[in-house]
């Protein structure tokens, strides 16, 4: 398989638009919490920015897991699977107080 | 916060960024002392910094797409699920063997890397184009250094699974990322190129990272404010990561994953001996 196959085509897939939306977010957030000009705003934006940090990696894999069972790959979409209901199993664990 | 601190973290960060985005080893390693010695930050706003320093750098790497070009998602997927569950089974193994001798084991097993690296600076993994089709987790890419596309082929796919595994379970007990086993192991016994190996192991550390940080953030250790200045350095540490990674020779990254490795396994042969 090529790497090319793997690449989404479009220059602004919604991986790229979610990081960059992430870092500014933090970067708007950062600038009004040392400027002092809108404190609420600020902390809501540092907050949205960490969190669509923190999901864009396993959103990501979602797509993969997608176009794999389309085409049938049980090598992609196996893996894509586990990945997601392991980290899904611990984060839920974790968050319901299991650990 | 003072400027100083700012300045600290931006630095430490983008140092991370870097490394994370040239060798795929995520830096939290290094970052994490750094953070706490140099700058004065508790034990929680490091790991809190350090993780979203990894998901930024992991993040920054994915969108770009001439890093993606060089990552292998089959084989990344693949190798996370071993690392999942080797994280899983980490507190098993913490059971067995106490953290001050895994702690050596580890740094012992770090030199070894190093020197394996160091024997195989000049050895290519890469493959002419041939008309033999690919296995499910081998790939071609367009590599600069050889101006044309080439192969690699993934070889002893048990060793890169138990690596990942034992990666894994280094994570979860001793704090760290598993980036510095799986490069080392992908490039030197599994015919992965280096820039290969590290987008690789650049995108299972984000999906790590990804796993870890809700669990802080939902317990109030990841500080926005610090996590911002970590998350925007950590990007721009990554643009010049990938300036390096698509410009060096494969060799000279080998050298400094060699320098990276050796000095790692110095700070934890250092930390398991007793030495703060």
């Amino acid at each position: 398989m090529s790497h090319g196959d793997e690449r989404a085509g479009a220059a602004w897939d919604p991986l790229r638009l979610a990081t960059v939306a992430a870092l500014a977010a933090l970067a708007g957030g950062l600038a009004g919490h040392w400027s002092a000009a809108w404190p609420a705003a600020a902390d809501l934006l540092l907050d949205a920015g960490i969190v669509v940090l923190v999901v864009t990696p396993l959103a990501g894999v979602v797509p993969h897991l997608v176009r794999a069972v389309r085409l049938r790959d049980p090598w992609l979409a196996v893996p894509a699977a586990l990945v997601l209901l392991i980290s899904g199993a611990v984060i839920a664990r974790a968050l319901a107080g299991g650990r | 916060m003072e400027l100083a601190t700012a300045l600290g973290i931006g630095i430490g960060a983008a140092l991370a960024g870097a490394l994370g985005a040239s060798l795929g080893i995520g830096g939290g390693v290094i970052l994490v002392p750094y953070l706490l010695a140099v700058v004065g930050l508790t034990l929680p706003e490091a790991r809190g910094v350090s993780l979203v320093t990894l998901l930024a750098t992991s993040g920054a790497a994915a969108a770009s797409r001439r890093l993606r070009h060089f990552s292998n998602v089959r084989l990344a997927l693949s190798l996370q699920t071993m690392a999942s569950m080797g994280a899983v089974s980490g507190t098993a193994v913490a059971t067995l063997m106490s953290e001050r001798a895994l702690t050596l084991v580890f740094g012992l097993v770090l030199l070894g890397s190093a020197a394996t690296v160091w024997s195989r600076l000049a050895v290519r993994n890469v493959l002419p184009v041939d008309r033999d089709p690919l296995g499910p987790f081998d790939g071609e890419f367009y590599e600069p250094e050889s101006e044309g596309r080439v192969r690699y082929r993934l070889r002893r796919r048990p060793v890169a699974a138990g690596l990942s595994l034992v990666a894994g379970q280094v994570s979860s007990v001793l704090g760290i990322g598993g980036g510095v086993i799986v490069v080392p192991a992908l490039n030197s016994w599994c015919g992965i190129p280096m820039r290969v190996a590290a987008a690789t192991s650049s995108l299972m550390i984000g999906l790590t990272a990804a796993t870890a940080a809700p669990i802080y953030y939902a317990r109030g250790e990841i500080d926005p404010v610090l996590a911002a200045i970590a998350a925007l350095a950590a990007t721009l540490g990554t643009v010049a990561g990938r300036r390096i990674t698509i410009g060096a020779t494969a060799r000279s990254l080998k050298a400094v994953l060699v320098g990276t490795l050796a000095t790692v396994a110095l700070m934890m042969l250092a930390r398991g001996m007793g030495a703060r």
